[in-house]
This record gives structure tokens, C-alpha cells and sequence, in this order.
């Protein structure tokens, strides 16, 4: 009789000793360390600070997948603001959940401005919200958004997932979401998407949206707007109205993924900060391109440090716009060349 | 025009256009430099006065569309 009760509690026991051990395991942090973001103007990268990450590739100790990744998830975040004491605070203070979404729901959630994500806002907190239909939004108008959609991506690394972080200085809020493969996300998704919201709430969602694009996403969470822009002038508008733009030595040809194309020939000239003053500007898809767009180093692929935002040439202009290379041809459509207003 | 003509254009006008010495250099920069790096010191030149001409100048703006940006 005692045997058999036993034999009957035992399973319950061992179940019991697993779920508290589980529980440990998810509630603790396993390891606790500093990370220190520098000041932004160093370009620091998280990937190089993450040292414990290295030797782990199956996430062991890293379960935001921080090592390795797209170098172009990894952008600057609010250096001055964000000094992240404790990276177990992600468990701690709000708890790991993880959900599946759709790229449509991401796309809506990182907007086209993704790369000013990386401006820095030293007063900003970050706070991404979710809400019932899966759809991560700001609580907080301004930079700190943007800087919590940047640091989405920064931290998508993992395969087929990417995490939503929620930054205030000193503490980081993360979730994880389970990004399904590239897709091209029409805007007309994004407003269906918007249309399910509140209609107060999706009548503000829909006047921010206005600027916003489509974005592909890759399977290791890296999002990348949809349409790419290029600044040309003198022979290169011969060259981008035969339809390809030739590769260019290191560091790669450029592009932009701020919508120029309204701006005249100065102001574009003063955000890319470039050396000439363009006469015209192209658009593409950036399809083509995605597994092989990275983030140029500063000064023109010379410097240490990634630079996504233009701030290298500050004597050719205001800079802060969004810039990456790539070592491919650049297809487009020749009547996408137009001429930028004077 | 490929980036060798764009090269021996500009080496062309350095001997035209500076002393001895600093032709010199410039070919140096020109043989083994990146493509930014001839458009910069080109440009350093060009605002210095030291080469000018529009030849030069519209040589110049080319040459970055083309291969430095």
C-alpha cells in the first residue's frame, strides 16, 4: 500500500521539483553584468560589448541572441540614456514573453524613420506598448519611440525572431516576437491593420502613419524599408537612367531610405552631407539588395564605427539622414530618376 | 570613361598645373589611394587653387557620381 502511494506521489513530486526549478530558472537572471553604452558619437555597437555573448552560440547565457546578426540591426541607440545595469532586468521587471506576429504587425510597429531611431534623446524613455491584436506601439510620442523601434532591431539577431525592448535608462523591458519570414508588407495591409483598431486610436495611428513604408523583413529580424533613395548627380544621372547602378569599391555604393525625392538639391546635399550638390534623385526596391545592405563605417568606410546616421562630414552638412552601402548592382527603373527641385 | 582614364586625366593636370614635388605626391595618391580618398585630396587641391580649370572641376564632380559614392 505504501509502496503504490509512493509510486503515485513520486511523478508528482518530480513534476513539482521541475516547475519550481523552471521557475528559478525563468525568474532569475543566470547571469548578471554590466553593459555600459557610450556616448553615441563613438558609434559603439552592442555587439562588441556583449562579451559574455561570444563562445555561446546556442543562447545559453544569451537568450536575446545579441551575438552575431545583420550589421545593419545594429544601430546606435540613446547612448546618454541608456546605461543597462542589470541585464537580468528584463526578467525581473516585467517578466519574458514571447508571441508569434505577423511581418505585416512588425512593419507597422518599426516605421520608416527606423533609422533616425538611432538619434539620440538623452531626456527620452522608451516605451513600447502592446496591444490585443499584437501590435507593438509608442506610449510615448517623440525620439524615445523611435529609439524603442531601433532598439527592436538592434536586438533582432536571433533567427526568426525579433525583440521589442522597452528602454529607460538603466532597465530594459523585453519581448519576443517570432518574425515570419521576408515579406513585403503593402501599405494597404498596414491601414486594414490600423482599421481594426479603436477607431479614435487608429484615426491617430493613421495620421503617423502617413509617411511610413513597407518593410522587408528578414528572417534574423532585421527590417529594412522597402524602397531605397539615391542621390546622383553629374555622369551618374547618365548612368541610373540605363536602369543599373554599377557597384562601387569600397565601402559599396550608397543609398538612403529617407524619402529625398521632396527635398531640393541643397537640402539633400546638406543631410547626406555630401561633397557635390545633386541634380537628381532615384527610388528602388530594396528587395534586391537585402541580404547584402550593411551599414557603412564613418568617414567614408575609414573609420572604426558604423555610422547609420550621416554625422561624419559635419562641414558638408546638417547630416542625420539614414545611409547604408551595399557591393550589389542597384536595378531601378529609369523613369524613376527625376530631377530634385533647385 | 572607366576610373584608369579618370586616373590618368587627373595625373595629367597635376603635372600641368603643380610644382615638381607635389605632382609628385599627388601621382603617389592617385597609384594607390581609394577612389574617396583621390576625390579628397583632389578637392583639398581644388579649393586650395592649386589645380582649377572647368575641365577640372566637371572632371572632378564625375568622378565622385561614379566611383565614390
Amino acid at each position: 500500500m505504501t509502496k503504490r502511494l509512493l509510486q503515485t506521489v513520486r511523478p508528482a513530486r518530480l513534476l513539482l521539483l521541475a516547475t519550481l526549478a523552471a521557475l528559478v530558472t525563468l525568474v532569475l537572471p543566470s547571469e548578471s553584468f554590466a553593459l555600459v553604452r557610450q556616448n553615441p558619437a563613438s558609434s559603439s555597437f552592442f555587439s562588441s560589448e556583449w562579451e559574455t555573448c561570444r563562445n555561446d552560440p546556442v543562447n545559453n547565457s544569451d537568450p536575446l541572441g545579441l551575438e552575431g546578426g545583420n550589421p545593419i540591426s545594429f544601430l546606435p541607440l540613446d547612448g546618454a540614456a541608456l546605461d543597462f545595469q542589470s541585464y537580468g532586468n528584463w526578467y525581473t521587471e516585467e517578466g519574458y514573453h514571447q508571441q508569434t506576429v505577423s511581418a505585416a504587425a512588425l512593419a507597422f510597429d518599426l516605421n520608416a524613420n527606423i533609422m533616425r531611431s538611432a538619434l539620440p534623446d538623452p531626456k527620452g524613455s522608451a516605451q513600447l506598448v502592446k496591444d490585443q491584436y499584437g501590435i507593438a506601439s509608442n506610449s510615448k510620442e517623440g525620439a524615445g519611440y523611435r529609439a524603442a523601434a531601433g532598439a527592436a532591431v538592434v536586438l533582432g539577431a536571433a533567427l526568426g525572431t525579433l525583440d521589442v525592448v522597452t528602454l529607460v535608462p538603466g532597465k530594459a523591458y523585453v519581448r519576443r516576437l517570432l518574425v515570419e519570414g521576408v515579406e513585403k508588407v503593402p501599405e494597404y495591409l498596414l491601414r486594414k491593420k490600423i482599421s481594426t483598431l479603436g477607431e479614435e486610436r487608429a484615426t491617430r495611428l493613421a495620421s503617423k502613419n502617413t509617411s511610413r513604408q513597407p518593410f522587408y523583413v528578414t528572417s534574423d529580424g532585421t527590417a529594412i524599408p522597402a524602397t531605397g533613395y539615391r542621390a546622383i548627380g553629374g555622369a551618374g544621372v547618365d548612368e541610373a537612367a540605363s536602369g543599373i547602378i554599377a557597384p562601387r569599391s569600397y565601402p559599396g555604393t550608397y543609398v538612403t531610405f529617407e524619402n529625398i525625392s521632396g527635398m531640393s538639391q541643397s537640402e539633400v546635399k546638406s543631410v547626406l552631407q555630401l561633397p557635390r550638390t545633386p541634380s537628381h534623385v532615384t527610388s528602388f526596391d530594396t528587395l534586391q539588395l537585402v541580404d547584402d545592405i550593411r551599414i557603412p563605417t564613418e568617414y567614408h568606410g575609414e573609420g572604426l564605427f558604423p555610422e547609420p546616421l550621416t554625422i561624419s562630414y559635419p562641414g558638408l552638412g546638417v547630416g542625420q539622414a539614414s545611409q547604408a552601402v551595399t557591393m550589389r548592382p542597384i536595378k531601378l527603373n529609369p523613369n524613376d530618376v527625376r530631377p530634385l527641385r533647385p | 570613361m572607366n576610373k584608369d582614364d579618370y586616373i590618368k586625366a587627373f595625373r595629367r593636370m597635376a603635372m600641368e598645373q603643380l610644382d615638381a614635388e607635389t605632382a609628385r605626391a599627388i601621382t603617389s595618391v592617385l597609384r594607390s589611394a581609394s577612389p574617396r580618398s583621390i576625390f579628397d585630396e583632389l578637392e583639398r587641391l581644388r579649393v586650395d587653387g592649386k589645380i582649377e580649370g572647368k575641365d577640372f572641376e566637371k572632371l572632378l564632380t564625375d568622378f565622385f557620381w561614379l566611383f565614390c559614392y
